[in-house]
């Protein structure tokens, strides 16, 4: 009778989600009669979607390519996420950020009733010998369910990721934040004894709790780098206190170590330290930060050790090098700031890293006092499209100086626009002011490495 | 060790002769028909002969539009705007240098004859951060592109999000180059002008503006150059701002003078005014003499 109910239930809800999913088009209904408003809600939502779409293709892609004008329901668009299927599940953030976190909230309440065992009901007869949680097929289906809140969890951060360098899109933000922290709550369920999922490698069931807890805490380095992204330093430090990596996952320690870094320098820059709204977080209570009364300097120190600790456990992190070497240069240090940067001026580095490690290597220079050494380190940032536009300002300025307009004058011709086609993409240094990353692959991968097979 | 070694170095200045464009007026009315008797000017306070004065009815004036992410497309039309009519106030005399700024710094135009602007500022879509800074810098060094006087109309909304130079580093340029600075800021918030020492101010590193620097900020990029710092609300029309510092500067002197030795290399504070009448004069704070 349960069971019946169970699916009855099922059933009706998901042919709620169709209706309101697939044959209504979402949009409209968040639509104001005006047809420009409509029209720019639309665009607005289909932009996001685009924007989460391309920093979710480094995933290698499935055949089976995104259909364009369908909107997508919670479910569907995790179960794509897991398949493969990027582009289509990043199109989730076309719908409202409401109405998405009401759905996924409905989604996340059937599928833990699918795979959770049923209360005993007095006076009904116990066929639980029928029920999911004592059949084999009941660890199938917690292992399916498992897959699915942790794919929740973590298609929206890499929603969030994105969404977090752009300023603006709060409401969609808090939606996605909400999503995945109860994601995570609805899949802790799964590590207690009597509810574990099939696992496909036959490991013991400490292993099978281990594996659990090790994707929550990679989840959450990926969630910290969101918070970075949104200089929301408490709920930052909240996170990354709770954050219990199991001894020798090296990697991940170096991405917190390195994302603590990242905070700290970007809380300096920034000072005061910009308070954002949190959904879940504001109930954790974070001493004020000490460093708040420090100098820039010693505050930029803070942060260079962080740095430092990521390097130790990871010496070949090229950001956390990177960010060293700039704070090395901030804190008079000029000759270690050169030699820290020397290694990521090679050609097999990443042309944001190499160009940003020439400019800093330059103003080092400029600072010691070796204007020609720093000429030359500039010319050769200039070569690099990343780091282009410094460049040339800064070899503009060193004209300024020397008196030199000309030069300077001349410069300033790579800024000429020819028909309005150069690149308006922003310059790497006006990204990494801002403490924004290069590389967000990293934390994802790490996170997509340990998702419940 | 000689005597003549132990005296310090001696640098020689290369200053030929030096150009000071001034405003006269008595209570916010220009002053006109000035001749160089009517001046005083001084060079780290000895006063100097002046050899000339000229008028500034040839100019090469500059645009340079905010097209940042803030920048509404109603906002952003209103520019347009502004900026065609202020090229149809030109004249064949004049050249104009049209920039914008958002993620990037982009020159769509270079002392050019004044002509239509509307089809080039029309390919622009606003987005992405502001580099303020590196707007400053450009402009100060692209008014050496045309011998002519020049003047720098600078327009933003906001403050900068990521420039590579430092708001210390900007008005170092201004030092360095010969232009006046007329910052128009759009909107900006009604708070308190910060203090020149703050650390947005000083440091030799990128950090975001805190309430009110990016107010001392145009503010002192009008003191240095001898131009003016004007704010106008959100809605408010941007071709009379426009109009009004254009007749403003059509009013201004071209005070020229050869230093008088000793011009030591370095900065020079300058110092003009009116003699023998009242009235105020608005210049830029000084020049840097190279050493030879």
């Amino acid at each position: 009778m349960a069971r019946v109910s169970l699916k009855t239930k099922a059933f009706r809800f998901e042919t709620l989600v169709q209706g309101d999913n697939m044959g209504v088009p979402m949009l409209s209904a968040n639509c104001e009669p005006d047809e420009r408003a409509c029209r720019d809600v639309r665009d607005r939502r289909a932009f996001l979607a685009s924007c989460a779409a391309a920093v979710l293709m480094p995933w290698p892609q499935p055949a089976h390519a995104a259909q364009q004008g369908t909107p997508i329901n919670w479910e569907r668009a995790v179960d794509a996420y897991l398949d493969g299927n990027l582009p289509l599940a990043a199109r989730v953030v076309e719908t409202p950020p409401d109405a998405l976190r009401a759905q996924a909230d409905d989604t996340f309440t059937r599928w833990v009733a699918q795979a959770s065992p049923p209360k005993a009901v007095p006076g009904v007869a116990d066929d639980s010998a029928d029920l999911p949680t004592s059949r084999p097929a009941g660890a199938q289906v917690r292992r399916a369910t498992v897959r699915r809140l942790q794919g929740s969890a973590a298609l929206a951060v890499e929603v969030m990721l994105p969404l977090s360098t752009m300023g603006g899109r709060d409401a969609d933000l808090r939606a996605l934040e909400t999503i995945a922290l109860a994601a995570l709550d609805h899949a802790a369920r799964f590590e207690s004894p009597d509810l574990v999922p099939h696992d496909p490698r036959g490991r013991r069931l400490e292993d099978i709790r281990h594996t659990l807890a090790h994707f929550r805490a990679r989840w959450h380095v990926a969630f910290l780098q969101v918070l970075v992204n949104e200089h929301r330093r408490r709920d930052a430090l909240a996170v990354a206190g709770r954050i219990k990596l199991p001894p020798g996952d090296t990697a991940a320690l170096a991405e917190m170590r390195f994302l603590r870094g990242l905070l700290e320098e970007a809380v300096v820059r920034f000072n005061p330290p910009v308070r954002r709204s949190s959904v879940a977080l504001d109930s954790l209570s974070v001493p004020a930060p000490s460093s708040a009364m420090l100098s820039v300097g010693r505050r930029f120190d803070v942060a260079g050790d962080w740095f430092r600790q990521a390097l130790a456990a990871r010496p070949d992190h090229r950001e956390a090098r990177l960010h060293l070497g700039r704070l090395e240069l901030e804190r008079g240090r000029y000759a270690n700031a050169v030699d820290m940067l020397a290694p990521l001026e090679v050609p097999t580095v990443d042309p944001t890293s190499r160009g940003l490690a020439c400019l800093f290597t330059a103003e080092s220079h400029v600072r010691n006092g070796s204007p020609d050494l720093a000429r030359r380190a500039f010319e050769q940032a200039s070569a690099i499209g990343a780091v282009r536009q410094s460049a040339l300002i800064a070899l503009a300025l060193m004209a300024v100086q020397e008196g030199q307009f000309a030069d300077a004058t001349t410069l300033t011709r790579a800024f000429d626009v020819d028909g309005g086609s150069a690149d308006d993409t922003a310059d790497a240094w006006t990204a990494y002011v801002s403490g924004r990353r290069d590389n967000h692959a990293a934390v994802l991968d790490l996170m997509r490495e340990v998702l419940w097979p | 060790m000689t005597g003549a070694s132990r005296q310090p170095p001696q640098f020689r200045a290369v200053v030929d002769g030096v150009t000071v464009d001034a405003y006269a007026h008595q209570d916010g009315t220009p002053i006109a028909g000035l001749t160089r008797d009517d001046f005083m000017l001084r060079d780290n306070g000895i006063i100097q002969r002046i050899d000339a004065v000229g008028t500034t009815d040839s100019a090469h004036v500059i645009v340079g539009l905010d097209v940042s992410r803030s920048v509404d497309g109603e906002s952003f039309a209103q520019m347009r705007a502004a900026v065609q009519m202020l090229s149809e106030q030109l004249t064949p005399a004049d050249r104009s240098s049209l920039l914008t700024f958002g993620n990037r710094v982009r020159i769509l135009q270079r002392a050019a004859s004044p002509g239509n602007v509307t089809p080039v500022l029309e390919r622009v879509v606003p987005n992405g951060s502001t580099v303020l800074h590196d707007a400053l810098v450009t402009g100060t060094v692209l008014a050496r592109a045309d011998s002519r006087p020049a003047v720098f109309l600078i327009l933003t909304d906001g403050q900068d999000t990521g420039s590579w130079s430092t708001a210390s580093a900007a008005l170092e340029a201004l030092r360095y180059g010969h232009v006046v600075v007329y910052p128009v800021g759009a909107g900006l918030p009604d708070v308190p002008v910060a203090s020149v020492d703050s650390e947005y101010m000083r440091e030799r590193t990128w950090l975001a503006p805190q309430p009110g620097d990016t107010l001392r900020l145009l503010q002192s990029v009008a003191e240095i150059s001898g131009g003016q710092f004007l704010r106008v609300n959100r809605g408010e029309p941007l071709a009379s701002v426009f109009r009004g510092i254009m007749a403003q500067y059509r009013q201004r002197y071209l005070i020229t003078f050869t230093p008088t030795m000793p011009a030591g290399p370095g900065w020079h504070r300058l110092d003009v005014s009116l003699r023998n009448r009242p009235g105020t004069v608005v210049a830029r704070e000084g020049y840097v003499a190279r050493a030879q």
